[in-house]
């Protein structure tokens, strides 16, 4: 007993181990149990059908066949689902249940459902299990023969076997051919037997063995297919995932870190990928050429997938080598056109915007390779900037590209995309188009580069909410905020390490306009405060850094000095901020507070504006006399 | 900033030199932390070429005096008549032991203080 329920367990387990066959016999075992349940049905019918006279068949036969027939195919299926249809066992049961009450109709129809033996047979197929194929047709060989015995004796008597002797007229019901042929020609059960079998077991067996050979095969050959299948979802899930890896490689190798150069105070960058769901090859790119000069790239690949993801790697190395090592724009494309051509058999192209923008007087130089037309913020308004498209790189081995300039003016601006954003398309093809982008463009204006391109991006995406992202949305947004920042202007990145550099021009500053030296220390105080708040602050949800200005400016009647702080980070107003603990002594205070206590103490007057996404404050220290 | 530490007895005698500023704070800190060892009962700090000192240099003295007062006393010597302002606006000079006497600042006191 003990062995028995081993085996069971063990087999259990080999089931489960396979997990897709498990499955696939679950739901066999279910599509067997249903296929009984209407055999169950028609038996029924059949007695049905007898009450109205239709069906002549021998009522002793007919009852047995149909009580022990519907309780051999209602029961086991009812254990099944009893049991889930969860045991190894179950298919047996089932396969077995069937051929024993298939064998019971055969018996009693005998001639008149020669293809029943064939349905538990095919059924069995289906398991995709060639053993237990081939265990159904014996079995249902075995049991085939006995009912074809069991037929000839009690069952519907099939004339075409019974050998009479000549001129014979048989004119009645079957039913009465069966009991009354027997009784009257006193037929010899040896003869009906061996005709029986002769007759009608042997051609059906031969059919039979003919359809058991392609059962067999169709169960060895479904379970490979299930087999190369699992291994196929395998593989295309582990490409999947590799590709959604490739893809946030892809997406890494792009600057991300913004503001990119917070002691550069001459322009103002955003940019942004989102990636469609497949690797594709749009890309931006912006560095430092030297210390006035910033490069910006947009470019994309033409098609998709990995050889595209590729291509766009082996670009954008290419063009930023290239611009590095001094060369102008038209240059840059030139050579990049000729390596890419040479090394593009597919047929890949890259089409490109690049342009060298001068922080110090705001002129761009730029070249254009088949890339769409940036837009440019100029005279107070967003147009497109309708430059010579110039052809794609990687297409003709030979190309001389131009480069032009243009200029900005201090709040001018370039924004440059791919497809992705003015090609998205709604519900109904309709593309989200140039004139969609310029009406976000141009409703804001006013807003920094990194609110601007957030709000056309969610604009895009509202556009083509409904359906897939198909292609990558990808755009860069350059503002040139102009080099106004004199002599007594300075920027550093908002980090402790920079506070001494940023006292130190402060007191050189002061120095210079004869400060008196308790006054510097006081300034010195309220700077050294106002800065480390910055750092801990301001920029804690744009990636912890950013740039901090101070303009110092010496005014007289009463000889002051005017300090203005900016910081781009988040809102804060140090004048009217109330220390939550005020009413408490100094001394228990929780020591956050008090430096901002001790700059409004200090100062002799504090003026806070927010103004176009900055923090700006001014400080006004009078000296003394 | 520089920091001076000379140990006599149960006395720890720290220099403080410079601007005690929000960056140098970070490294002070725990450079006093390491100096003051469970014998110290009493710390003096001369304060006569401490420039200015910011809120975190406030912090500093603040946890020091509460720490010394458990089993002695902080005692800051020769500040200078701006970071005597600092201490009095933030009423720290109600609390902590400040001596003010000394002949080079007073020497070198602003007019108008």
């Amino acid at each position: 007993m003990s062995k028995l329920a081993d085996f069971s367990r063990r087999m259990d387990g080999k089931m489960k181990s396979r997990d897709i066959f498990w499955r696939n016999e679950i739901q066999t075992n279910r599509m067997v149990s249903r296929i009984m349940v209407y055999s169950a049905l028609i038996l029924g019918l059949c007695l049905v059908l007898y009450m109205w006279g239709i069906f002549p068949v021998n009522i002793d036969v007919l009852a047995t066949v149909a009580f022990w027939g519907i309780l051999e195919l209602l029961i086991p299926p009812a254990i099944a689902w009893h049991l889930d249809y969860d045991r190894w066992w179950i298919k047996i049961m089932l396969l077995l249940a069937m051929i024993f009450a298939y064998a019971r109709i055969d018996s009693m129809l005998t001639y008149k459902v020669p293809t029943l033996m064939v349905v538990p047979l095919l059924v069995s197929s289906r398991y995709f299990n060639r053993t237990i194929t081939i265990i159904v047709a014996m079995a249902s060989i075995v049991v085939f023969a006995f009912s074809a015995i069991y037929g000839a004796l009690y069952g519907l008597l099939d004339c075409n076997i019974v050998s009479l002797p000549i001129g014979t007229t048989i004119v009645t019901w079957d039913q009465f051919i069966g009991t009354g042929l027997r009784t009257i020609l006193n037929l010899d059960n040896g003869m009906l037997i061996r005709n029986t079998l002769l007759y009608s077991y042997l051609p059906k067996l031969l059919i039979y063995f003919l359809i058991a050979t392609i059962s067999v095969n169709i169960s060895r050959k479904g379970r490979e297919l299930v087999l190369e299948q699992e291994v196929t979802i395998r593989r295309t899930t582990r490409m999947e995932s590799e590709l959604s890896v490739a893809r946030s490689i892809q997406a890494e190798m792009l600057p991300k870190q913004f503001p990119p150069f917070p002691e550069h105070y001459e322009f103002d960058i955003y940019a942004i990928m989102q990636p469609a769901k497949e690797v594709a090859g749009d890309f931006y790119d912006f560095f430092m050429l030297d210390d006035s000069h910033l490069a910006v790239v947009m470019a994309d690949v033409s098609g998709k997938g990995v050889p595209a993801a590729l291509f766009m790697t082996t670009a954008r190395t290419l063009i930023k080598n290239h611009a590095m090592s001094g060369l102008d724009p038209a240059e840059v494309l030139n050579i990049v056109n000729k390596l890419l051509y040479e090394s593009s058999d597919s047929g890949y192209f890259v089409t490109c915007w690049i342009g060298y923008l001068d922080c110090r007087t705001g002129e761009v130089i730029y070249s254009n390779a088949g890339h769409t037309p940036p837009v440019i913020l100029q005279n107070g308004e967003w147009e497109i900037f309708r430059c010579a498209p110039g052809f794609i790189l990687g297409g003709l081995e030979e190309m001389n590209f131009k480069s032009d300039t243009l200029c900005l003016k201090p709040g001018d601006a370039i924004y440059l995309y791919t497809d992705g954003v003015s090609e998205a398309e709604d519900i109904n093809h309709q593309l989200y188009g140039e004139e969609r982008l310029l009406e976000v463009l141009r409703a804001n204006k006013e807003d920094n580069m990194t609110d601007l391109c957030k709000k056309v991006k969610d604009s895009v995406e509202e556009h083509a909410s409904e359906t897939e992202q198909f292609d990558d949305i990808t755009m860069l947004s350059v503002r040139y905020l102009g080099n106004s920042q004199a002599e007594n202007e300075f920027t550093v990145e908002a980090v402790l390490d920079n506070l001494d550099e940023f006292t130190d021009f402060v007191n050189e500053k002061l120095d210079q306009a004869s400060c008196p030296p308790r006054n510097r220390a006081q300034i010195d105080m309220m700077i050294d405060e106002l800065f480390s708040n910055v750092t801990k602050f301001a920029y804690e949800d744009k990636g912890g850094s950013g740039p901090i200005t101070v303009r110092v400016e010496i005014k007289d009647d009463p000889r002051r000095a005017e300090l203005t702080i900016t910081d781009n980070g988040v809102p804060f107003d140090p004048v009217s901020y109330i220390n939550p603990e005020i009413d408490k002594p100094a001394i228990e205070r929780r020591i956050g507070g008090l430096g901002l206590f001790m700059v409004r103490k200090t100062a002799d007057e504090m003026i806070y504006n927010y103004v176009n996404g900055q923090n700006v404050l001014k400080l006004t220290k009078n000296f003394d006399l | 900033m520089t920091l001076e530490k000379r140990k006599e007895g149960n006395t720890l005698y720290l220099t403080l030199n410079g601007r005690l500023d929000t960056a140098t704070c970070t490294i002070i800190e725990p450079e006093i932390n390491d100096a003051l060892t469970d014998d110290i009962t009493d710390v003096v700090i001369d304060c006569t070429n401490l420039e200015y000192l910011a809120s975190s240099g406030l912090r500093i003295l603040l946890s020091l005096h509460k720490r010394m007062a458990e089993k002695g006393s902080l005692t800051l010597n020769n500040v200078a008549d701006y970071v005597m302002e600092i201490f009095n606006m933030t009423g720290f000079s109600d609390v902590l032991n400040i001596n003010q006497e000394n002949q080079e600042s007073q020497e070198n006191q602003e007019p108008e203080a």
